[in-house]
């Protein structure tokens, strides 16, 4: 009954930040050697709870027991010691410094020959040639390549991930904590890591998976255990429980999992944009020489790996780039070179890639959020030349309920900030769409932001579609792209490299081209990737 | 004495508490944490390092209590910024103004005093090579203390763990949390550091250099330090050219009028003299670092971003473990 073990057991453990609960008596049993998904929408409590478990959060109540002994973690490095290793959302990799120099971080294991010199020769020493042996060791033993000496900031994001996951392996570790590892990789990247899962899995270990993702924990885990607002709702066998169960049990509610797409007539180009070339903020040409156009009532989908090209084209399509050559046009007006408030005035709406840095001022009440638009055209002025703060507010009131933006006590109060990604970005939606402009050029829309969330938010976009306006959507989600897009294009390297349409492609063959820039050669579909279709 | 061979000696002395404070500054910004309050601190170090010299009847015990006093200061800039996650700005500048006015008060009793400060040591041999041997060989123990701490400060920042978990610290505080890395004591230990190091440059200028006390006697050393940390692009050995290149132009500012003939020998135009009368005003070439720093900071971004310049990605954001 080895199999039966458990390795770890949370029991009641409650987390609250001021008055927020964030985990509200949750218990999880994990099994050794078995994947367990931990499945949620955004804010339901997963990350919190994992980082309770890794010491960087102390629970405000509940115990740990790991390995049968009851663990109190006051930091990271308690719970790395007893052998529990986390893979976080956002890479814990410092850019500047080597693969080797990353994973050996923190790590004081020099060589120590004893006596009253070693905390010395601890501190002052240099972990080198021992680390790096191990570390080649482990790499082969886990078929994660990487080079040692590379700089991480050398690294695409698959590679960071392996380092990630060997900085974690490289701590002798029983336990592994995987949080939302998919959210940034490709179908190919995913495919990788699954592999890299399961021999974890055959070597002994135990991994614990976060996601949002449904497929991926049938894919992925032997149990799951579900949270829903800090609650925990279950823990199931992942195989005896299907995807739409899942979801209901997510979200408390049915979802929808498949939008009305019905397409609409598309009428004259409102946006042509022909040779753009641009640079980076170092200064480094991304784009060389992109022809987009897009027509009233059309989506046009974008597809990409993060960093080909994508941020800057949407950001050049508003003014907000300058481009080196090429020429852009909104409704048959030529725009190079002008400011963003001319294109906004041309009617062009922009829903930014980070939301809280580009999308809002975080300090700023919601109020001010929802009227940093169209307060310029006088219509929250009242009959005098300032703002009328009452007027704004019905404005922004009238937003919040049309768009059904969540956690807004008071729109005078609450900073835009304070809200959660999804309902952020409604509320960003709201003040880019209430406008009803001709174009809307939507960089990841959806990331990281909950299911409830993301189905209004398509919904909302998808009914912009229907009133005319021409969207472009920019999106590393390979279902979205499919669901949404009238047409897709493929970015890679600062071009686009394939153009087709929902009907024509697979998830596979996108994501091909998205890693490749190429035409897929008559590569053998695997079984999984087989599924992702 | 030649203008030269003078010129040389002084730039060696001067050279040494620009040096001491802005390797104690790059030890700090590295951790994450700016302090603006070099010149307070070298202020109090160079009263502390005094007054205690003369009490204690011991050079080197007042040089301690001199960089005791540095560290002081910056305990309470690390309590303010690393512990109650203050704006490290405003807490710099407090504790320049800080340091500066209480050195003024308590500085009073010991004005008009003075102190047989450290001798210079010859080297043998080596201080018998013509100019060059007397300016580098000759000189106190603080200037060979403050040299030999170059190749120190520069392997512990960047050949040791410890220096490897500074980096990681002012790069990325929350990875290096993550990885296990005692992030605020590490910041605590560079800051006090830094201090430590500032004081030292202070109280090098009173035992070493003008051997008395006098109010506000850094006269903005403390914020070259600073300026020689950008100019420097937070690397050990530049810092070390950039003290002396620094320290050099102070050295002629000294003999501006010497400096200003030796120029103009032979020279007969109205305007090429009004012009070398301006370069070679003092106060003028007091603002030369400052000038060659922008010049740094514009070549340098000219050409990239912030990045490109050196400067630990999370200087002055404050690190706490459980926000979002």
């Amino acid at each position: 009954m080895s199999e039966e073990e458990t390795i770890l057991e949370l029991e009641d453990v409650t987390k609250k930040f001021g008055d927020i609960v964030a985990n509200d008596g949750i218990d999880l049993s994990v099994r050794r050697g078995e994947v367990h998904g931990l499945l949620g929408e955004n804010g339901a409590g997963k990350s919190t709870l994992m980082n309770i478990l890794y010491g960087l959060y102390s629970p405000t109540s509940g115990t740990i027991t790991f390995e049968g002994t009851p663990r109190n973690f006051d930091s990271p490095n308690d719970a790395i010691d007893v052998g529990i290793g986390m893979v976080h959302q956002h890479f814990m990799l410092v850019p500047r410094m080597t693969v080797l120099e990353n994973i050996v971080l923190g790590e004081r294991e020099t060589e120590s020959t004893g006596g009253v010199l070693s905390p010395l020769k601890r501190l002052f020493g240099r972990e080198r040639d021992g680390p790096r042996e191990r570390v080649e060791e482990l790499a082969t033993e886990y078929g994660l390549t990487v080079d040692p000496d590379a700089n991480v900031w050398e690294l695409d994001i698959g590679e960071r991930q392996r380092v990630e996951i060997l900085k974690a392996l490289y701590r002798d570790i029983d336990l592994l904590i995987l949080d939302e590892p998919t959210a940034v990789l490709t179908p190919n990247e995913a495919e990788q890591l699954f592999e890299t899962i399961d021999t974890l899995v055959t070597e002994g270990l135990t991994v614990i998976f976060i996601t949002h993702k449904l497929w991926e924990v049938e894919e992925m885990a032997d149990r799951v255990t579900v949270l829903r607002d800090g609650e925990k709702i279950e823990t199931i066998d992942a195989d005896t429980v299907s995807q739409r169960d899942l979801a209901e049990k997510m979200v408390g509610r049915e979802v929808l999992f498949r939008l009305d797409t019905e397409p609409v007539a598309v009428g004259d180009p409102v946006l042509e944009a022909e040779g753009l070339r641009a640079h980076d903020d170092r200064g480094v040409s991304v784009l060389s020489g992109v022809d987009l156009t897009v027509r009233e009532g059309e989506v046009v989908g974008i597809a990409g790996v993060s960093g080909n090209g994508q941020r800057e084209l949407a950001e050049c399509l508003i003014g907000d780039r300058s481009v080196q050559t090429g020429r852009i046009s909104v409704n048959g007006t030529d725009l190079t070179g002008q400011s963003p408030r001319t294109f906004i005035d041309a009617g062009v709406s922009f829903v930014p890639e980070d939301r809280y840095k580009h999308g809002c001022a975080e300090q700023l009440s919601v109020m001010h959020n929802a009227g940093s638009k169209v307060y310029r055209n006088g219509e929250l002025s009242g009959d005098s030349a300032l703002l009328d703060y009452d007027e704004m507010e019905t404005y922004a009131n009238q937003l919040v309920e049309e768009f059904d933006v969540r956690g807004v006590e008071n729109v005078r109060e609450t900073a835009a900030g304070d809200l959660s990604g999804g309902n952020l970005q409604k509320l960003i939606l709201a003040r880019e769409m209430h406008r009803n402009p001709d174009l809307l050029v939507a960089n990841q829309p959806t990331r990281g932001v909950d299911v409830g969330a993301i189905e209004r938010i398509r919904e909302l976009m998808l009914e912009q579609r229907t009133d005319g306006t021409g969207v472009v959507l920019i999106s590393e989600d390979l279902d979205e792209l499919l669901d949404m897009s009238d047409r897709i294009l493929v970015m890679y390297d600062g071009q686009f490299v394939f153009e087709t349409t929902p009907e024509e492609t697979d998830k596979w063959e996108l994501g091909m081209y998205m890693s490749t820039g190429a035409k897929p050669d008559g590569t053998e579909r695997t079984q999984r990737t087989e599924g992702l279709k | 004495m030649s203008i030269i061979a003078g010129t040389l000696e002084s730039t060696v002395r001067l050279a040494t508490p620009l040096l001491l404070a802005a390797m104690g500054e790059v030890i700090a910004e590295r951790s994450g944490v700016l302090n603006l309050g070099v010149e307070g601190m070298m202020l109090a170090g160079a009263l502390a390092g005094f007054a205690g010299a003369i009490s204690t009847g011991s050079l080197w015990l007042g040089f301690a209590i001199g960089m005791l006093a540095g560290a002081a200061l910056a305990l309470l800039h690390a309590v303010l910024c690393i512990s109650l996650k203050a704006d490290q700005v405003i807490s710099g500048i407090m504790l320049t103004l800080l340091g500066t006015g209480l050195t003024t008060y308590f500085g009073r009793a010991w004005v008009g005093r003075n102190v047989d400060g450290f001798d210079q040591i010859a080297l043998p041999l080596l201080s018998d090579i013509p100019v060059v041997g007397q300016a580098f060989f000759s000189v106190t123990a603080l200037d060979y203390l403050s040299l030999g701490l170059v190749p120190v400060i520069w392997y512990l920042l960047f050949r040791t763990n410890v220096g490897s978990e500074i980096t990681a610290v002012g790069e990325d505080p929350e990875t290096a949390d993550t990885a296990g890395v005692p992030v605020f004591r590490i910041q605590y230990a560079c800051v006090l550091l830094g201090g430590a190091l500032a004081g030292a440059a202070g109280a090098q200028l009173s035992l070493a250099f003008t051997n008395f006390w006098g109010v506000e006697m850094t006269a903005g050393r403390g914020w070259i330090a600073v300026a020689l940390v950008i100019f420097a692009q937070w690397h050990i050995w530049r810092l070390l050219a950039g003290a002396y290149l620094f320290a050099a132009i102070d050295a002629l500012s000294f003999r501006s009028g010497a400096v200003r003939d030796a120029v103009l020998s032979g020279v007969d135009i109205a305007a090429v003299e009004s012009a070398v009368d301006f370069l070679l005003n003092p106060q003028v070439m007091n603002t030369y670092p400052y000038i060659m720093t922008v010049v740094v900071l514009w070549y340098v971004m000219r050409q990239g971003n912030l990045n490109e310049l050196g400067g630990p990605s999370a200087l002055v954001d404050a690190y706490s473990r459980e926000q979002d």
